[in-house]
């Protein structure tokens, strides 16, 4: 069964298909429906026996490379261009096939955003590579 | 000595063996890492023979083969073969309970540790805990566990552990393990108030007294915290009947003990806060003014509490919301902006005072920070929702507007309210239509709110009040002014008026719709320039130069000097402003035309205002002899105000 990633994005990708307020200027009932949904994506996962994790990051970013002998590592956290890729978490599944994660990202895709109708938001399904060479 | 549980292999029981039979091995001189490997081993073989064999005294059975293992280990050591004999099986020396929990403690929580190697060794050696428990309360894979723990006790050994450890190391483990602890799959809450528990047997250091009445005290409203969908409940809003008031009864006990020694620490004071707190039957009744007085002790602990306790002064600063305003407490938390600005709780506890203080945008605001700042999901989505609770409770409020002739608007959330009257539903049909010939700066329709309200969109920016701003006579405004009158009478052109009613007169040409009222104070700007204009209802059909002339007016302007509501710059200024007027207008209008009606506009406003003074409106006097003023003032200088370009 291979594994797969359903990346959420804070921003990049493509367009949004609907362009939304961030969550905190929705209307209340309409974060607690988002939320509720998120929740039971997790349950669901969890009972068909397809989750494998769920992870949120915080949005803050900051890049490190090696400084040289002797040198600090050098790091910058300044914002990034507005367009640059920015991951918010991910469920990791372990599913039949390549199918059945688009079929479970577009329901994540399907969650309630303002006015309780679809966020319609771009998930990023990323395989996740196999650990062992006798794997199939 | 009571060594004898109901049954040995009670998990409970066993536990509590452990850090005895531990610590006496360890007294006795064995390596803590050996000895600690040993006793698992011997644990093992008590879950194999007991059920069988039931052993006597369980303490000196656990002892006897740990040490068997023990020398069997060394046994299988040639380099340490002739050290063999030198290993006592003797039972291990009597000694109280209490003092070997405070002794291995003291080697767990050895100041040479990281405090996570601290707390792992603390839960595997004085908890009794397994490796893999252990590594699920932290959320990591067992074999990382496994290794902090070997390469903790690694670090341990040639250490004497023979003197008194550091009992302020020990009670910040303790409390570590204790805040690590709510909701995984261990219940590390629970363990560290079982370690707490044993230390204050073996101490009567008020400060572990302390320590262990402010973790019951909290613990006991642990049932409340999260609702059954899990999310975060605050303690104004807990459902206090779910509190556990054995644990409130015990933990209010324990500190009165520690109290009673007269040397109180942070920990007895924080307790007796979360004591407070936990006495009040309901959010209103909690003792604030009492609450405050300890912060105070709280923050008097520390020299310079801002840099060496900023938690301290931050949860004081609610208090202080709470005794003297919310504006107080927010004056408190200023101070802390430099230590504490990039933190998710800093702006959390403003936003709770700016709420307090009944700012629900900076409320909001702040919360909405918080929650990109915040670090933990459960405590994100509180924050998520506290934002979007405050902003549309904001969005509920009305707030008088201000400017404009006809008082009475009212912004509510992102609406503008005010009453309806006859002419309504043209205008709500006007602003439909000119929406539609795109344009995007007047307020859309919104029909009419619960109360028969007119409604419509309010429109964000500045809208510049009296005396106005010096920036309003750039030369920017007054042509984007102009270019935005003829595309409000472009469009207004075909607008259909069968059936129209209309608040004012109309005037003769009717060739387009007037707003009658096209005048900086009902202009919005954003970062200068003009985004919107506002108050509609006194729209009308009329002739372009209609509303031209008033514009002009106000803008040029064309006020006697003596009125101090516009500058007073020179004839030669003011035709040149006039010219440019027209010209940003289009349309072939001329100056001479825009002074001829100006003349006729402001007599007509002044017997229109006259007319409204003598019903009542006292104040609106004064402004009648302004406008006949300048009118008069107008008709005077119309030749050297139309002089065309040179």
């Amino acid at each position: 069964m291979p594994k797969y990633l359903l990346l959420k994005h804070y921003r990049g990708g493509p367009e949004a298909h609907r362009p939304v307020p961030p969550m905190d200027q929705w209307a209340p009932e309409d974060v607690e429906a988002h939320m509720a949904f998120l929740r039971h994506v997790s349950d669901l996962l969890e009972k068909n026996g397809e989750y494998v994790d769920a992870q949120a990051l915080t949005p803050t970013q900051t890049w490190v490379r090696y400084g040289g002998p002797d040198a600090a590592p050098v790091t910058t956290d300044g914002p990034m261009p507005e367009t640059s890729d920015l991951v918010a978490g991910w469920y990791m599944i372990d599913v039949a096939s390549f199918e059945r994660a688009v079929e479970l990202a577009a329901y994540v895709s399907s969650e309630p955003g303002p006015g309780g109708t679809p966020l319609y938001e771009w998930i990023d399904i990323r395989e996740v590579m196999s650990g062992s060479a006798m794997d199939d | 000595m009571t060594d004898h549980p109901e049954d040995p292999l009670d998990d409970g029981a066993l536990r509590a063996l452990v850090p005895r039979v531990l610590a006496g091995m360890v007294r006795r001189g064995e390596d803590f890492d050996a000895a600690e490997d040993a006793l698992q081993e011997a644990l093992l073989e008590a879950l194999r023979v007991w059920p069988e064999h039931p052993p006597r005294d369980p303490r000196a059975w656990l002892t006897t083969v740990a040490t068997r293992r023990l020398v069997d280990a060394r046994r299988s050591e040639a380099a340490r073969l002739r050290r063999e004999d030198a290993t006592p099986g003797l039972p291990p020396p009597a000694v109280e309970e209490g003092d070997d929990t405070l002794f291995l403690l003291f080697c767990c929580c050895h100041p040479d540790l990281a405090p996570a190697s601290q707390v792992a060794l603390t839960l595997r050696a004085v908890g009794g805990l397994t490796t893999r428990e252990i590594a699920d309360a932290f959320y990591v894979p067992e074999p990382t566990m496994a290794q902090r723990i070997s390469r903790a006790k690694r670090a341990l050994q040639g250490r004497r552990l023979d003197q008194p450890g550091d009992l302020a190391v020990v009670l910040r483990v303790l409390y570590l393990i204790y805040t690590a602890g709510h909701g995984g799959r261990v219940d590390l809450a629970g363990e560290a108030i079982r370690l707490a528990r044993q230390l204050t047997l073996a101490t009567e250091e008020p400060e572990a007294r302390g320590l262990l009445a402010l973790m019951l005290l909290n613990h006991a409203r642990l049932p409340a915290r999260y609702d059954v969908e899990g999310r975060i409940v605050t303690l104004d809003r807990q459902d206090r009947g779910l509190w556990d008031t054995q644990q409130i009864a015990e933990g209010v006990r324990v500190l009165q003990q520690a109290l009673a020694v007269g040397r109180p620490g942070r920990h007895q004071i924080e307790a007796a806060i979360a004591a407070l707190h936990d006495d009040a039957a309901n959010a209103e009744e909690t003792d604030w003014p009492q609450i405050l007085a300890w912060y105070d002790d709280l923050v008097a602990l520390t020299e310079e509490p801002v840099r060496q306790d900023p938690a301290a002064v931050l949860a004081r600063a609610v208090a202080v919301g709470h005794v003297l305003g919310g504006a107080a407490g927010l004056r408190e938390t200023d101070r802390l902006r430099e230590v504490l600005g990039e933190r998710h709780r800093w702006h959390a506890v403003r936003g709770y005072l700016h709420e307090l203080s009944g700012d629900l945008d900076a409320a909001g605001a702040a919360y909405a920070e918080a929650a990109r700042r915040a670090t933990n999901v459960a405590e994100r989505d509180h924050l998520v929702r506290q934002a979007a609770r405050v902003r549309a409770t904001a969005a509920e409020q009305e707030e008088p507007l201000a400017g404009g002739n006809m008082a009475g608007a009212v912004r509510v959330g992102a609406t503008v309210r005010r009453a309806a009257g006859a002419w309504s539903p043209t205008i709500q049909r006007l602003l439909r239509h000119l929406h539609e010939e795109g344009l995007t700066w007047v307020p859309e329709p919104l029909g009419r709110d619960e109360q028969g309200r007119d409604s419509v969109s309010h429109l964000p920016g500045v809208v510049p009040q009296y005396p106005l701003p010096g920036w309003i006579w750039n030369e920017a405004v007054l042509l984007d002014a102009a270019r935005h009158l003829a595309e409000l009478h472009d469009a207004t052109a075909g607008f259909d008026t069968t059936g129209a009613r209309w608040q004012l007169p109309a005037h003769h040409p009717a060739e387009v719709i007037c707003h009658n009222d096209f005048a900086p104070y009902n202009m919005v700007f954003t970062d200068g320039g003009l985004t919107g204009v506002i108050d509609w209802d006194t729209a009308s059909p009329g002739p372009r130069v209609w509303d031209l002339a008033y514009l002009a007016y106000r803008l040029v302007p064309l006020t006697d000097p003596a009125n101090h509501d516009a500058p007073a710059t020179s004839l030669r200024e003011r035709s040149h402003r006039l010219m440019l007027l027209c010209d940003a207008y289009a349309h072939d209008v001329r100056p001479a035309d825009v002074l001829e009606v100006t003349v006729d506009r402001l007599e007509e406003l002044a017997a229109f205002t006259q007319a409204r003074a003598e019903v009542g409106h006292d104040a609106l006097r004064s402004h009648v002899d302004l406008y006949r003023r300048d009118a008069r003032w107008v008709a005077a200088h119309v030749d050297r105000l139309a002089r065309s370009r040179k």
